[in-house]
């Protein structure tokens, strides 16, 4: 007790996520359901305990009600600690005043008391909205070795994509040399994944150095890093070779929850090493019925299923009825799936109701959505990569 | 709710089952997900109740391991909450105990020392969705000083062959034992579910501890109903009698009916709470087939189930069938084997191609870690 912490987290977890409207239309994106269990913001969390990172304050701005209940004093990540554990951090106001974060740079400055309490050597920068399973202890074990000022976890991405990252270009060493976002001809793949590891003492002289710039943006990729780059401090890349997905677009979400399904998916949910935690509701076991045919899909617990899923994900507390079919989708939880019902390539935000034979989405580049809470009259049809919340003509609540 | 809650982990009824071989009887696996002890707990925080002492016996190691502090049903509180009470807890605990009656001899003081004017006992080898309050309700408004708990919907019935019968008179108030008339009550010994004033049971106890002779369950129920003021309250709540493998597996495939579930699951009592273990969800594999059954979080299917009870973590390999069968907690079912009416305890391995059969009446039984 007491003891001095090695390492604190800092999770970003304030941004919108504005391109995942409708699902973030009230709440956070690190709030979004996701992979039939969990929401965003558990993989992150998970993979500090799982790496031994007891001590997490969590930033939090846009729409954080739900948000905040659900991390609660960070029990399911087994961070309800007397000291350290997880700590929600929203902006607030001070002597001098008080402002919302300005930007991901300006966040952590405005709680470096927080950090200053842990007197921690290293500081772990995350953000709450990528899906990925990551060994933070790693990732410090070589910004120790290397002596690093600060090192940055990187991921090989296509060329193609590279444009639309932050990307490092690096020496024979892993020494960044040069920092560009989005460059539209990218010299290197490396692109940055919103992980950061800082000793420190560099964090709180650069942090303060930038808050005093009235130029600065205050954000970690377009003005910490690029002065810390050019004061030639020691900064390194790590390159993470596993699963990682922004999830910034409803496509992209949606392929993401693809890629848990199948027997070797490309991210593997039910791995005992690597356990993502999450807070459990009082779901009692799923019932499958006589006339259900359930393959190549993962199911959530608490539903009765007396339809069909093929190729899905479907959360906890899920009602498929009778010859409806749910096909290449995700059914977040508490939904109804009407009778004779057909959803493909669609995203069912939760406590959704869809009426008898509805017909929603089907093949497109763009899933078909239907927001949180809206009722879809029986019969009614919904375009493929059409978006319904409960302000569209076709919604009601 | 003005009572503290005492669970008796154990039958006392010397039940000889393999399913509890390695278990107390409280610690038995259940319905896709949960152990006997969630339902007992549930039931009494469902009531409101704060302070809850889990009497135990011998072969808890499983049933402290699941329920720890007693956080998942908020019972890790500063005041009240959990207490484990193993066998040498008290003072002047004997070492063993081997009846109901000398379980509660030993934790005398930890009945003295509740706040709480009433004790609701919950015995052990059932399970229902039980509202305590009303029970409390009853046994206060008609003044009296035990009141024992009875379900007419019993939906199997307990292995128990000395089942004690009662008879109550038009105010329920027991006044015979031991009837073979058909109309009595059945107050089965395995469900000993019952509420007393704390006082009054401090009281009783003390009074009974000093007659010297040992006189079984029956004989003391026999005796206090022509001294005290016994009652039957009686509900329509649905029990299930899990005290042997027969009844466990038809008590199992029970959970498959839709009433069942219901009352189980869907009750206005409230949630049946049970240790969280962070599963993943359910895998369905490409030529998986499930009819009519209860599939926990984090199983794997590939095969083909009917009618049957999967717990968390079990993992049916393709082309396997498995029927009218119960699989704990991590076991496996091999490639193309065929079970039907089998109990797999916990982490049981089925290798590829066996065929394993018994009958509702004789269920085959796999122990824990056993590998065929």
């Amino acid at each position: 007790m007491g003891e001095r912490k090695e390492c604190v987290a800092m999770l970003l977890a304030g941004g919108q996520g504005s391109r995942l409207i409708p699902l973030t239309k009230h709440t956070a994106k690190p709030a979004v359901p996701f992979g039939g269990k969990y929401t965003i913001i558990d993989f992150s969390l998970s993979n500090c305990i799982n790496s031994d990172i007891d001590t997490v304050g969590v930033l939090t701005q846009y729409q954080p009600l739900e948000l905040n209940d659900y991390l609660g004093r960070g029990g399911p990540w087994d961070m309800n600690l007397k000291y350290g554990g997880l700590h929600v951090l929203p902006p607030y106001q001070a002597e001098k005043g008080g402002d919302w974060f300005k930007g991901t740079a300006n966040a952590i400055y405005q709680n470096l008391r927080f950090i200053r309490r842990y007197n921690p050597r290293y500081v772990l920068i995350l953000s709450g909205d990528h899906i990925y399973k990551m060994n933070y202890r790693k990732m410090l074990q070589a910004h120790i070795q290397k002596e690093a000022d600060c090192t940055i976890a990187v991921i090989n991405v296509s060329k193609e994509e590279a444009s639309r990252f932050g990307i490092m270009n690096t020496d024979d060493s892993g020494r960044i040399t040069e920092f560009e976002e989005k460059p539209a001809h990218p010299k290197s793949t490396l692109a940055s994944m919103g992980v950061y590891i800082f000793s420190t003492d560099k964090l709180i002289e650069y942090l303060t150095e930038d808050e005093n710039d009235p130029d600065s943006d205050n954000d970690f990729g377009k003005n910490v890093i690029p002065r810390m780059l050019g004061d030639k401090q020691r900064m390194f890349a790590y390159t993470f070779d596993g699963y990682w997905r922004d999830v910034g677009t409803l496509a992209s979400f949606w392929a993401a929850n693809m890629d848990v399904i199948g027997e070797n998916p490309a991210l593997n949910l039910n791995d005992p090493s690597w356990r993502i935690y999450y807070r459990h509701g009082f779901s009692h076991p799923e019932y499958v019925g006589t006339g259900a045919l359930i393959k190549n899909s993962l199911i959530g617990d608490g539903g009765e299923m007396y339809g069909s899923a093929d190729h899905s994900v479907v959360f906890s507390d899920v009602l498929i009825k009778e010859r409806a079919l749910v096909k290449d989708s995700i059914v977040m939880g508490g939904s109804v799936i009407g009778e004779g019902a057909r959803i493909e390539h669609a995203i069912i935000a939760e406590n959704v109701t869809i009426g008898k034979d509805a017909q929603i989405g089907g093949e497109s580049d763009n899933p078909a959505v239907v927001a949180s809470g809206v009722i879809i009259p029986a019969g009614t049809q919904i375009e493929p990569g059409e978006i319904v919340d409960e302000d569209s003509p076709k919604g009601g609540r | 709710m003005d009572a503290a809650g005492i669970i008796l982990s154990e039958p006392y009824l010397g039940l000889k089952e393999r399913l509890i071989d390695k278990r107390t009887l409280a610690a038995l696996p259940f319905a896709s997900k949960y152990r006997l002890i969630d339902f007992s707990l549930s039931n009494m925080v469902n009531a409101g109740i704060r302070n809850v002492g889990l009497i135990e016996e011998k072969k808890y190691n499983s049933l402290m391991h699941h329920v720890r502090s007693g956080q998942e049903w908020d019972l890790d509180r500063k005041h009240g909450g959990l207490t484990y009470l193993p066998p040498s807890a008290a003072v002047n605990s004997t070492h063993r105990t081997n009846t109901r009656l000398e379980a509660l001899l030993n934790n005398r003081s930890f009945l003295r020392h509740t706040s709480e004017d009433y004790i609701v006992m919950c015995g052990t080898g059932y399970v229902g969705n039980i509202n305590f309050q009303n029970m409390l309700d009853f046994h206060i408004e008609k003044k009296a000083d035990i009141t024992y708990f009875f379900s007419h919907n019993a939906i199997n019935k307990p292995a128990l062959r000395d089942r004690l019968k009662v008879k109550a008179d038009d105010d329920w108030r027991i006044i015979s034992v031991d009837t073979s008339d058909k109309e009595a009550l059945c107050a089965d010994m395995a469900m000993a579910t019952c509420v007393v004033g704390r006082d009054y049971l401090l009281d009783l106890l003390d009074r009974l501890s000093r007659q010297s002779e040992a006189r079984s369950y029956p004989e003391i129920i026999t005796s206090l109903i022509q001294t005290e003021k016994v009652m039957a309250y009686t509900t329509d709540e649905m029990v299930i009698y899990l005290d042997d493998l027969p009844a466990y597996l038809s008590g199992s495939l029970a959970l498959l009916r839709h009433d069942v579930q219901q009352e189980l699951f869907h009750s206005e009592n409230g949630p049946i709470i049970t240790k969280t273990k962070d599963s993943p969800a359910t895998r369905y594999g490409e030529n998986a087939e499930v009819v009519n059954s209860l599939i926990a979080d984090g199983s794997t299917i590939e095969g083909s189930v009917e009618n049957c009870i999967i717990f968390r973590g079990a993992r049916i390999k393709e082309g396997a069938v498995v029927r009218n069968s119960v699989i704990m907690q991590e076991s496996t079912v091999g490639e193309d084997a065929f079970l039907n009416y089998a109990v797999l305890d916990k982490q049981v391995i089925i290798n590829d191609g066996r065929t394993l059969s018994g009958y509702l009446s004789h269920p085959f039984y796999c122990g824990r870690n056993e590998i065929i």
